[in-house]
């Protein structure tokens, strides 16, 4: 079968090939990108290692049937009849991706971390055989060095789960269907709060002290207090709002712990921490988590770090400081009603406002990574 | 990175502006020398306070339209601040949302960097230094690919326009432009005008013999912005400027051109 995969990047060049490798599969990718796009022409094919049994790899090469910026595959008017379009841009490119699906008239999956871009995009597009997945899995968008260096276009990824709405019709690959409703109240919420929340906490605290990656920030033990603390707090919200099954919960926060401090996932906090402005969205993964938890009538302390964390983030491989820029020009009321959308009085902003000196000195004590190497096997 | 003193300075000042312009009570309105110009007690103050700020941290001169008595000196300088403590006004002492406070740059006839608060909508355009231009700390880059027919161009006009020359041409371009565009808005603050091209809200935004405090800061966002920009400076203080996507840009300044409005290329 064929399947168009947009955005070639950690979802869709690392995970979704093994979703369907059990499938004869030639996988054609988009990506605005151009350079990529190149390499993956000219190379013709890419390796993506699973993490088997959390101490080795598993390699699996992927054929690239054809790959194209967004304008070539424009340009070309490409007929092939695919069985699928799965979609992995980033919701803030979804509205790019709406001339590309224009004539699919097969199932466009959406590989996206939040659900209200299905209907946005389905608004820009007209069309309504658009559906939602979650990847429950993190995949880096690079390798270790000695993988690298073998093939620099592969990437790592766990061994995760994708779930896709159950009205997708036919479509066969490692990938299991669930109604819409499931989708969304218990694996979405589960990913929100679960993983989204702390591991963006993780990434914004490491990139304080000094790690490059996921796993070297929870070395640290205040930093892997914080996560687990930030984990306990959003535990807390679902189980008394939610009539999501506890046990799945403790399963899904215990499981989300032990992905984070895997070495051998090299996930870079500059890939998790990007867009820190998105990430600091109202209703999101970070003030949506904080306003939950003062709504269930607690102070989720260890949430209220993490949006320090992202207020302070400095951008990696970036010599541009936009948000210590703004803070230093900004009253900080400006810079939480203007620049975070919180209304002036409401609980978060009053709190924000009167600890966030504190939490910032709080964040500043932590001591810095200490720049160990992990040995990992192959 | 060039200017990024200078541009945290302008943010800082207009984000104190903008504390100032919540005040809920109704302001006290004078004419200055028309009754189509008017100041508020307010424009004094921000104009005081902005002044004051930028002194106090800058070594280049401030232009205030509030505060004239000097500009004809400053302006002769390399590089100077052009402030605009409250444009719209008219806008302001009615309720409409659309006003500003603008703060911009002059270094050797080019505007280099500018801010702007518009309070009531709680938005802050700024340039970080020479590295682009923000709306609320998310970058703006003018992705707009609209033809005339297709785009909304806000149009600023003098207040004295009773008075200038050529101004029955300006109403005559109005509404050719009108004519030829989805339509025409005259939003009452030549600032907000240009921002609103730089975040796409617009399409164009033109104006003649407009104040350089008034569009100073939001031309500056402009070429950030990758906006097309045309402006020439008429004299030390007056500017026609053209702001849009390449072409929008060019057919208005044919349509200003033909009508002998302008005054080079």
């Amino acid at each position: 079968m064929n399947l168009l995969i947009v955005g070639a990047g950690a979802i869709g060049r690392g995970f979704l090939p093994w979703i369907f490798k059990d499938q004869s599969t030639a996988f054609y990718f988009i990506d605005n990108n151009p350079k990529l796009i190149s390499l993956l022409k000219n190379q013709g094919h890419y390796t993506t290692f699973s993490i088997k049994d959390g101490k080795n790899y598993e390699a699996l090469r992927v054929e690239v049937a054809d790959a194209y910026t967004p304008q070539l595959f424009l340009n070309q008017a490409i007929n092939i009849d695919f069985s699928a379009v799965f979609i992995a841009v980033g919701p803030n490119n979804i509205i790019d991706v709406a001339p590309l699906i224009k004539h699919i008239k097969s199932p466009i999956i959406l590989c996206e971390n939040n659900p209200n871009v299905m209907d946005k995009l389905k608004s820009f597009s007209g069309k309504e055989n658009i559906y939602f997945a979650i990847p429950d899995v993190i995949t880096s968008n690079t390798a270790p060095p000695e993988l690298l260096q073998k093939d620099h276009l592969s990437l790592v990824t766990e061994q995760g789960i994708l779930f896709i709405d159950n009205r997708i019709g036919q479509l066969e690959g490692n990938f299991e269907l669930l109604p819409y409703e499931t989708l969304i109240h218990k694996q979405w919420m589960a990913k929100l709060y679960l993983h989204n929340t702390p591991h963006c906490i993780a990434a914004y605290l490491g990139s304080i002290v000094g790690a490059e990656y996921i796993h070297q920030s929870m070395e640290c033990p205040d930093i892997d207090r914080i996560v687990r603390g930030a984990m306990q707090e959003m535990l807390r919200v679902l189980k008394d709002q939610n009539e999501i099954a506890h046990d799945f919960l403790n399963w899904y926060a215990q499981k989300e712990l032990s992905r984070f401090s895997c070495p051998l996932l090299f996930d870079p906090i500059s890939r998790v921490a990007r867009e820190p402005l998105r990430k600091l969205e109202l209703n999101g993964r970070l003030l949506g988590a904080a306003q939950i938890g003062l709504a269930s009538g607690f102070i989720p302390k260890n949430i209220m770090l993490g949006i320090t964390a992202a207020l302070l983030f400095y951008e990696v491989q970036s010599d541009s400081n936009l948000f210590l820029f703004m803070q230093k020009a900004l009253p900080l009321s400006i810079l939480l009603t203007h620049f975070l959308g919180l209304r002036s009085g409401e609980a978060l902003e009053i709190y924000l406002k009167s600890h966030l000196p504190q939490l910032v000195t709080a964040l500043k004590t932590i001591p810095k990574w200490s720049g160990k190497k992990n040995e990992m096997e192959i | 990175m060039k200017w990024k003193f200078e541009s945290e300075l302008a943010l800082k000042a207009v984000s104190t502006a903008g504390t100032l312009l919540h005040d809920p009570f109704p302001p006290i309105i004078s004419e200055k020398n028309h009754f189509k110009e008017i100041v508020t007690e307010l424009d004094n103050t921000i104009g005081r306070v902005i002044t004051h700020l930028l002194s106090a941290s800058s070594k280049y001169p401030v232009v205030n339209e509030e505060s004239i008595e000097s500009y004809e000196q400053i302006t002769q300088c390399p590089t100077f601040w052009v402030v605009d403590p409250i444009d719209g006004t008219t806008n302001f002492s009615t309720g409409l949302p659309f006003y500003c406070s603008s703060v911009g740059l002059m270094d050797r006839g080019k505007f280099v960097l500018g801010s702007i608060c518009s309070p009531k909508t709680k938005e802050i355009y700024f340039t970080y230094g020479d590295q682009g231009s923000y709306l609320n700390g998310r970058l703006l880059f003018i992705k707009n690919t609209a033809t005339l027919k297709q785009a909304s161009i806000a149009v600023s006009f003098s207040n004295s326009i009773c008075h200038i020359k050529d101004h029955r041409k300006q109403y005559a371009v109005f509404g050719e432009i009108n004519d030829r565009a989805r339509n025409v808005l005259r939003l009452g603050s030549a600032a907000l005008n240009i921002a609103y091209v730089c975040d796409g809200r617009l399409h164009g935004a033109y104006g003649l013999n407009a104040k350089i405090w008034d569009v100073g800061a939001s031309l500056a966002l402009a070429k950030a912005s990758g906006c097309s920009i045309y402006y020439e400076l008429i004299d030390n203080v007056n500017v026609n400027y053209i702001v849009g996507t390449t072409s929008i840009m060019n057919d208005i300044k044919e349509i200003l051109q033909n009508k002998g409005l302008l005054i080079g290329d």
